[in-house]
């Protein structure tokens, strides 16, 4: 299995990331999800990064390419369920709120590790 | 019969004794006798014979009559086996005279016995340096003057071997106790056959039961049985051995796509293996390919490696070329190695070769080249962007080799840059004194490598540095305008951006996503807590606050990029630790140049990403007229 998988739960678009997302499988994976996102023209986009071991600032350009997509096809944009070093990274760069995990502690109970 | 009919008759009998015995008592009858005997036994005329006898006779210096009566008394005692050294000598002594009468005739049918003794070492030497098996037979004849048994006289190695006896425990046992169930197989009819008449056969394939626990139960076998001295030399094969032998030989050719082929000079025949009709994929009903027809399809431009294969084999060189050929649309490499059976002369009289289809291995080998070279070409246009990015950092971002003193501060920079070339990134800093004699102090790291990074990198740190000069020195409202420029480039990036007043000693300072500043006091060293900031160029309207930090005169504050201590496998805490140990210790040591032996002792935690790190000290400048240390 790849990096990336996709799935989708009635009007909303899952993306699940797995691993390392790095510089070097950032490209591929931020083309993969903008085609997914533009095709399945979703309101709610979810990405759960729950096994991403690893995000670098490519890592995070994933995410932040994945959120303008998403809000620019007038989707809510959502990250579920990052693991406490992943959590660190997107408080450090202040994208928590953002990615809609400030409001409840849901997305980081969850988180396994 | 009447009694005078019984009388009359041994009357006459009486007669005939006496008669008999006169004429064997006559001497000159008697070696005439003997002389006819003789002739008619060897095959030589009479008058010969008659000479030989005289001349034997005179030469032992006895009467010609007791010679003869040795001869009549030998050769009348049984048909075909008299004296055995009589015959023996006699036939020695008569061919050379007689121009050797048994000449192309078939060799008697029962010879005399007595040779056996004499041919076994023989043959066995023979049999001992011959594949195959083989076993010599000698007769043993019954009561009834027929063959009942066979002696083995000698048997080659593998027989031996095949039965699990050696050669001389088989030699000199008969065939009823050493092969039992030989006895009535169409193989021991055929050695009666030819011991009769002299005509070789063979025999088969018959099956053969064997009784021996440790042979297959049954196979079948084919024989050549012929006639070599005073018995018969057997030789045979078992079908289920050949054709195993058979299988494992294709088996190996079809694994290793080999194939043989053979060319007798002389009779003009060509021999085609299974595999090779494959490799030329070529019907094997046509018959294997003429040396033309193999030319033709070997591709032209490989004619030059084949004529000069060509040359070398006419000097007696084994040849091994690969040229390739065109078969069912496609080029198949094959490899060949071709030797010769040469006559006295050098002259090859047969050919064979060894033909692999090499096609894989070379299409391979080739494609492997393909990508190395398109490896190379790659490492080669990195190095060059390495290059030109590491010269548009030299040029757009000069990194001062030594600490440096803006107002009121004393400033070290060391940028690392990540240890692969292709990954080096855009990791940038700023320390100059503004329009308004605020120092503004900024590092900053643009996501992802290479000459996109350091472009962005550019434009950030110039606009920057035009900012503070045109704009403003408020960190937020910088980090404000950089979300701006970055949003529209869709990049992201981080950055801390601190604004110091020599007057007031303090700093404020903002960031966008970045890790905190390390603010060290005394062996202690603290976190900066963040004033809120997002990812610059995530998100079009993003808000920066500021927070304020005084900076005491022994105070160290450093600010760095996440190179310093991100590791993909340890938590950012993990990273930060050594950091903190690093900056506790040079803050509490007093060091007088505690910023050089900070750059000195600090490690990146990521040898993957590029680092920038800056650090500073407060700083006064000592009066003009009183020359300052050498204090870093």
């Amino acid at each position: 299995m790849g990096p990336l998988s996709v799935s989708h739960d009635q009007e909303a678009l899952c993306l699940a990331l797995s691993g390392d997302i790095d510089f070097v499988n950032s490209a591929p994976i931020t083309q993969a999800i903008r085609e997914a996102v533009i095709q399945s023209q979703p309101t709610l986009v979810r990405v759960d990064v729950a096994e991403v071991s690893f995000l670098d600032s490519s890592g995070l350009g994933v995410l932040v390419a994945a959120l303008r997509v998403a809000t620019d096809c007038g989707a809510v944009f959502r990250v579920e369920r990052p693991n406490a070093n992943v959590y660190g990274q997107l408080e450090i760069a202040g994208l928590l709120e953002i990615f809609g995990l400030a409001d409840s502690d849901g997305g980081r109970s969850v988180a396994g590790r | 019969m009447s009694v005078e009919q019984q009388h009359e008759y041994r009357q006459r009998l009486a007669a005939l004794d006496e008669t008999v015995a006169r004429a064997q008592w006559d001497p000159a009858a008697q070696v005439h006798r003997a002389a006819g005997l003789l002739a008619g036994r060897v095959g030589c005329r009479v008058d010969e014979a008659h000479t030989y006898l005289l001349d034997r006779a005179a030469q032992q210096g006895r009467p010609a009559a007791a010679v003869a009566g040795d001869i009549l008394t030998a050769l009348q005692g049984r048909p075909g086996s008299g004296s055995r050294p009589l015959d023996a000598e006699v036939d020695k002594a008569l061919r050379p005279r007689s121009g050797n009468p048994a000449a192309g005739r078939r060799l008697p049918a029962y010879p005399p016995s007595r040779a056996v003794d004499d041919w076994g070492p023989l043959v066995q030497q023979v049999l001992d340096a011959m594949p195959g098996n083989h076993m010599a037979l000698s007769p043993v004849f019954g009561d009834s003057a027929e063959i009942s048994d066979w002696m083995i006289v000698a048997v080659s190695q593998e027989t031996a071997d095949f039965s699990g006896r050696d050669v001389a425990q088989a030699v000199g046992r008969r065939i009823t106790q050493a092969y039992p169930a030989t006895v009535d197989t169409p193989v021991w009819q055929a050695w009666r056959d030819v011991m009769a008449d002299g005509c070789a056969r063979e025999v088969g394939p018959f099956p053969y039961m064997s009784k021996s626990a440790r042979a297959p139960a049954d196979v079948l076998m084919t024989a050549w049985v012929s006639r070599v001295g005073p018995g018969v030399l057997s030789r045979w094969v078992r079908h289920d051995e050949q054709t195993r032998q058979a299988e494992r030989i294709a088996h190996t050719e079809r694994l290793g796509q080999l194939g043989w082929g053979e060319a007798d000079l002389v009779t003009g025949q060509i021999v085609w293996s299974d595999e090779l009709y494959r490799i030329y994929e070529r019907d094997p009903a046509l018959g294997p390919m003429s040396s033309d027809e193999q030319n033709a399809v070997t591709l032209p431009e490989d004619e030059p490696i084949r004529r000069q294969a060509a040359e070398g084999f006419g000097r007696g060189d084994t040849v091994d070329v690969t040229t390739r050929i065109r078969v069912g649309g496609r080029v198949k490499h094959v490899r060949s190695v071709v030797d010769a059976v040469r006559d006295v002369q050098g002259r090859p009289v047969k050919v064979y070769g060894i033909v692999q289809d090499v096609t894989m291995q070379r299409t391979t080998r080739a494609q492997l080249a393909e990508v190395e070279q398109l490896l190379q070409q790659h490492q080669h246009s990195l190095a060059a962007e390495h290059e030109l990015a590491a010269q548009l950092r030299q040029i757009v971002l000069p990194v001062p080799a030594e600490p440096f003193d803006l107002p009121g501060l004393r400033v070290a920079v060391r940028y690392l840059p990540a240890e692969e070339a292709s990954r080096v990134g855009g990791d940038w800093f700023h320390a100059a004194l503004a329009d308004d004699g605020s120092v503004v102090l900024a590092v900053g790291d643009v996501a992802g490598h290479g000459m996109h990074a350091a472009t962005v990198m550019a434009e950030l740190r110039h606009m920057l540095a035009g900012l503070t000069v045109t704009t403003t020195t408020d960190p937020a409202q910088l980090l404000w305008h950089l979300n701006r420029l970055l949003y529209s480039r869709a990049t992201t990036a981080t950055a801390a951006v601190a604004r110091f007043d020599p007057q007031s000693r303090s700093i404020t300072w903002a960031q966008g996503g970045h890790p905190t500043p390390l603010h060290a006091r005394a062996g202690v060293t603290t976190e900066l807590a963040a004033p809120r900031g997002t990812l610059l160029g995530a998100v079009r309207a993003a808000h920066y606050d500021t927070a304020t930090v005084s900076l005491a005169p022994a105070d160290l504050l450093l600010l760095y990029t996440d190179g310093l201590i991100e590791h993909r496998r340890h938590t950012l805490a993990e990273g930060l630790a050594p950091v903190i140990t690093t900056l506790n210790d040079i803050s509490a040591s007093g060091s007088e140049q505690p910023l050089a032996d900070l750059l000195t002792r600090l490690r990146r935690a990521n040898p993957d990403d590029d680092t920038c790190i800056l650090a500073v000290r407060h700083h006064t400048p000592a009066p003009p007229d009183q020359p300052e240390g050498d204090h870093a």
